[in-house]
């Protein structure tokens, strides 16, 4: 079966300094997918590489079709979503207009007709896409207005807003408090459970081995070792890629799965 | 080749000028992190200054050096005040704010002097030797020579200061993150100062030195700022070498294409060469440079967060809008004609500053090329009726198609750039419009300018010349009046409610974060383009009923000087709400503010420079005290209001025993 994400080879150089060498991952529908690894093992590199804000070498497949050549907004709009590692609202619009910016495209003619009549809100997607995250209440809120973890759940719902394939999830649960996360973390299964394939980056080990299906871990720009969670926690070289020694485990240091 | 070389040490002077200027906005960059677009402005102050002490203006006259000295000590002066108005007041605010302040005292500046010198040039005593070398058979004056080696040195002088000093080191650490050189206890305030200072006694120096070369001019120095950004630009606002090297070679690029005009293969005009290709230049040199080198132009880190200009949002629009649109109805048939005027033209400047709401407020792309795409539309329809016998509707579609066409063009050469970078190319490209287009005498209107044949449809006068003339039965009929406010009230209620619409929120969205906005979908340079395109019709719209409003196009109307005071209020009143746009419109040469301020308060002649002198004032007022615009401070107070009293009632209801009765239910 085709994945819904594919990464093939990728391979990343900034200046002299190469950050990802001949990554390859898939998130097959249905499934998420962990990355996790050191911090600068390059997660967040393969995201912006995924997501056409890194120039790569290597090829990147949505749905399999060859996306490599697309700019990033090509890849929005053929369902490739994503949320950053720093919350980046748009802190003009409220957060019911945050998210309506990624409801789709208008048409050359919607857009045409909108400038001269009143337009209104799809305020009953928007509606859903904050409700399924428990922050419909900050329907009318402006971005300047919210704490750190409410910024992180609009940017999250903004990327489910605008219906992706799949979407790319940068550190999601920095900010969140242990009860949040717990409670993002059932959110994201429910959500998958609709078929929502995801690639999720996270520090908190015990957040990602509890909500993904299958985890890939990198380190100093390439994989180091790829499975179920419990493969991936017994594994001995991800021991010592976090704790620089085999004396513990990843999701001892971290959070406890 | 004799000549060549003759024509190119003869640009050295000017080069040296530009270089200096160029070296100017580099300190300006490293120092506070502002475009100083008042760079050129310190030349122009130091040379009135010195022929002010030399010829016993400010009835003191002194000899060569102590005016020297003395010109210098008013340029640290001038330094220090620029600095506390200007500059220290907004190191949290944003760079469109940083740059709009150092157009304010561009503004002030100039009206300054032009109200103490007068508007004509000075010639003035050189400093430097008379002397000539002869190159062949053709003599070099030494004196350019000397300012080119002085600015040479100058540059590698700075360039040592700041490689080996640690008060250099010190002003690269703070540009380079000016909160990581906080943490390491540097004070930007005094490293922003002492940079201030060195980039005016280096303006000063050489605006002493090149008086006798360039002239005295309040109209022509200040622009020197256009090639000295072309040249800043291609040393990435860092470096001094580059800067000098690209200012000199802009000058004697200046001077080659004027030998080339010269010569018999040159495209001429009525037997006179083709004038503003010097510009054209300039401004292919800058999009040259922007697509070079714009994707790595240094970014700061700034102590501060900054943000541009809030937008409110637009509510109540029909019933904010529909009594000023009766009142200007009734306003343009009853009162005298001189007063219909004004608010004729207060509503064709409303419609041009629409533009810029677009533009600057909903985008964030500071363009000062809107006034010059108005001139293309204007100098259009006037040129369409009068040689090709096309008129009105026709007419003004084509000439708005055109400024159109000529807009986006200049947003595709500035794609790669953001922001304030992007004034670099809009003024390059409404210098270059200004003197390659409409100073033609075929293509545009010359020095005297042309006639404007008024609009007429299916019989009927839609223009100022219309058989219905109002209350006092005279001239300018209100029927065009009337027009225009039809065409003013329609775009804006266009421009208010695309804020409100997708596009709107697209647009916002782009100007808030281009990378987040991609990711949800956004085609940024696909919207930026439509961003420039519809601006770029207002300003068109504006530019036709300009010309059919006064009757006549010329270059003057248009230039760039105008464009920039245009800019500057509406920043001053509000840069992202349509009101805004009215309060500019209204404020513009011609409308209603000036014809009031000429009549009651202010002196009769010279009007023009006493309103530049009040929009440079109440520009460095207006950001001190409401740096996002009088009209967004007190919306944004309004809409807290409101979002408080929500919050409230919501309280209320929530404690009521109603509301408790039925939760227990």
């Amino acid at each position: 079966m085709t994945p819904v994400l594919a990464a093939r080879g990728i391979s990343v150089r900034y200046g002299g300094v190469r950050a990802l060498s001949n990554v390859s991952l898939e998130v097959p529908e249905g499934t998420i997918v962990g990355l996790i690894g050191p911090n600068g093992a390059g997660k967040t590199t393969l995201v912006d590489a995924l997501t056409g804000f890194a120039p790569c070498e290597g090829r990147v497949e949505i749905a399999g079709e060859d996306v490599t050549r697309l700019k990033p907004h090509a890849r929005a709009r053929r369902g490739l979503g994503r949320t950053w590692q720093a919350v980046e609202l748009f802190d003009d619009l409220t957060v019911a207009e945050n998210v309506a910016v990624a409801i789709g495209s208008p048409s050359p003619w919607a857009t045409v007709k909108q400038l001269f009549v009143k337009p209104k809100l799809e305020t009953e997607r928007i509606g859903e896409a904050l409700d399924s995250l428990g922050i419909g209440h900050l329907f009318e809120a402006m971005p300047g207005e919210l704490s750190e973890g409410q910024r992180k759940l609009v940017g999250i719902a903004r990327a489910f807003a605008g219906s992706p394939r799949v979407v790319c999830l940068d550190e999601p649960a920095a900010g969140l408090d242990t009860a949040e996360t717990h409670e993002l973390g059932l959110q994201l299964r429910s959500l998958t459970t609709g078929g929502m394939p995801m690639l999720l980056i996270d520090h908190d080990i015990g957040f990602v081995f509890g909500t993904c299906d299958h985890v890939v871990v990198v380190e100093f720009g390439e994989v180091i070792a790829e499975g179920t969670p419990h493969e991936v926690y017994g594994n001995e070289r991800v021991i010592e890629a976090y704790l620089g020694s085999s004396a513990g485990r990843p999701g001892d240091a971290e959070g406890s799965r | 080749m004799q000549s060549i070389l003759v024509f190119a040490l003869l640009g050295l002077g000017s080069g040296a000028v530009i270089a200096a200027v160029a070296i100017g906005v580099v300190l300006s960059w490293r120092g506070n992190g502002s475009f100083n677009l008042a760079a050129g402005a310190s030349v122009m102050v130091a040379g009135y200054v010195f022929w002010a002490f030399r010829t016993g203006f400010f009835h003191v006259s002194l000899d060569t050096w102590p005016a020297v000295i003395a010109t210098l000590a008013f340029m640290v002066v001038y330094a220090v005040v620029v600095e506390m108005l200007s500059i220290r007041p907004l190191r949290s605010a944003s760079p469109l704010a940083k740059l709009v302040a150092s157009l304010g005292v561009l503004l002030l500046t100039q009206a300054l002097v032009q109200l103490v010198f007068g508007t004509s040039p000075l010639q003035s005593p050189s400093v430097l030797p008379d002397g000539v070398i002869v190159v062949g058979d053709v003599p070099v004056p030494v004196a350019q020579l000397i300012l080119a080696g002085a600015v040479a040195l100058l540059a590698v002088a700075l360039w040592a200061v700041y490689r080996f000093t640690r008060f250099g080191m010190a002003t690269r650490a703070a540009s380079e993150n000016e909160v990581a050189a906080v943490l390491a206890g540097l004070e930007p305030s005094s490293i922003s100062l002492t940079n201030s200072i060195l980039a005016n006694l280096t303006a000063g120096a050489v605006g002493i030195a090149a008086a006798a070369i360039v002239g005295i001019s309040a109209s022509t120095v200040p622009l020197l700022i256009v090639p000295a950004l072309a040249a800043a630009l291609f040393a990435r606002f860092t470096s001094f070498g580059i800067a000098c090297a690209a200012g000199m070679a802009i000058g004697i690029g200046e001077s080659l294409i004027f030998y080339a005009s010269t010569l018999p293969w040159f495209p001429t005009q009525n037997g006179i060469a083709v004038s503003g290709l010097q510009q054209l230049v300039e401004f292919a040199l800058i999009v040259v440079a922007l697509w070079w080198r714009g994707s790595s132009l240094p970014q700061r880190g700034d102590l501060r967060e900054r943000s541009l200009p809030r937008v409110p949002k637009q509510e109540q629009l029909a019933r904010r809008m529909l009594p000023m649109v009766a009142l200007c109805a009734v306003a343009l048939v009853v009162l005298p004609s001189e007063f219909r005027q004004a608010v004729a033209t207060g509503l064709v400047g409303t419609v041009l500053c629409l533009s810029f709401i677009v533009i600057m407020g909903y985008v964030g792309q500071l363009s000062v090329v809107q006034l010059a795409l108005a001139g293309i539309a204007g100098f259009g329809v006037a040129r369409l009726a009068t040689v090709y016998g096309v008129g009105f509707p026709l007419g003004p579609i084509v000439a708005v198609l055109v400024a159109l066409a000529v807009g986006v063009a200049v947003g595709v050469s500035a794609l790669r750039v953001r922001g304030v970078t992007l004034v670099v190319v809009t003024l390059a490209a409404a210098v270059a419009i200004e003197k390659f287009a409409f100073a033609n005498p075929d293509w545009g209107g010359g020095e005297t300018g042309i006639t404007v044949q008024q609009p007429t449809f299916l019989g009927f006068s839609l223009g100022t010349d219309a058989p219905f003339r109002g209350l006092d039965g005279s001239l300018p009929s209100p029927v065009f009046g009337l027009c225009a406010l039809a065409v003013a009230a329609g775009l804006y209620a266009f421009v208010a409610n695309l804020r409100r619409g997708e596009l709107g929120r697209r647009m916002l969205a782009v100007r808030s974060n281009e990378r987040a906005a991609a990711a949800a979908g956004v085609n940024v340079w696909g919207l930026k383009l439509a961003a420039f395109a519809i601006s770029s019709v207002l300003a068109g719209v504006a530019g036709v009923l300009f010309a059919y409003d006064f009757g006549t196009v010329s270059s003057s109307m248009f230039d760039v000087m105008t464009a920039l005071s245009v800019v500057a209020s509406v920043y001053v009143l509000g840069v992202t709400v349509v009101q805004g746009a009215v309060l500019g419109g209204f404020g513009m040469a011609g409308a209603v503010v000036p014809l009031v301020l000429q009549k009651w308060v202010l002196p009769q002649d010279r009007i023009g420079l006493y309103m530049q002198l009040l929009i440079g004032v109440g520009l460095l007022i207006q950001l001190r005290f409401y740096p996002d615009g009088v009209l967004i401070s007190q919306a944004t107070k309004r809409e807290r209001r409101r979002e408080e009293r929500l919050r409230a009632e919501a309280a209320a209801a929530a404690n009521s025993p109603v509301h408790k009765q039925g939760a227990a239910v």
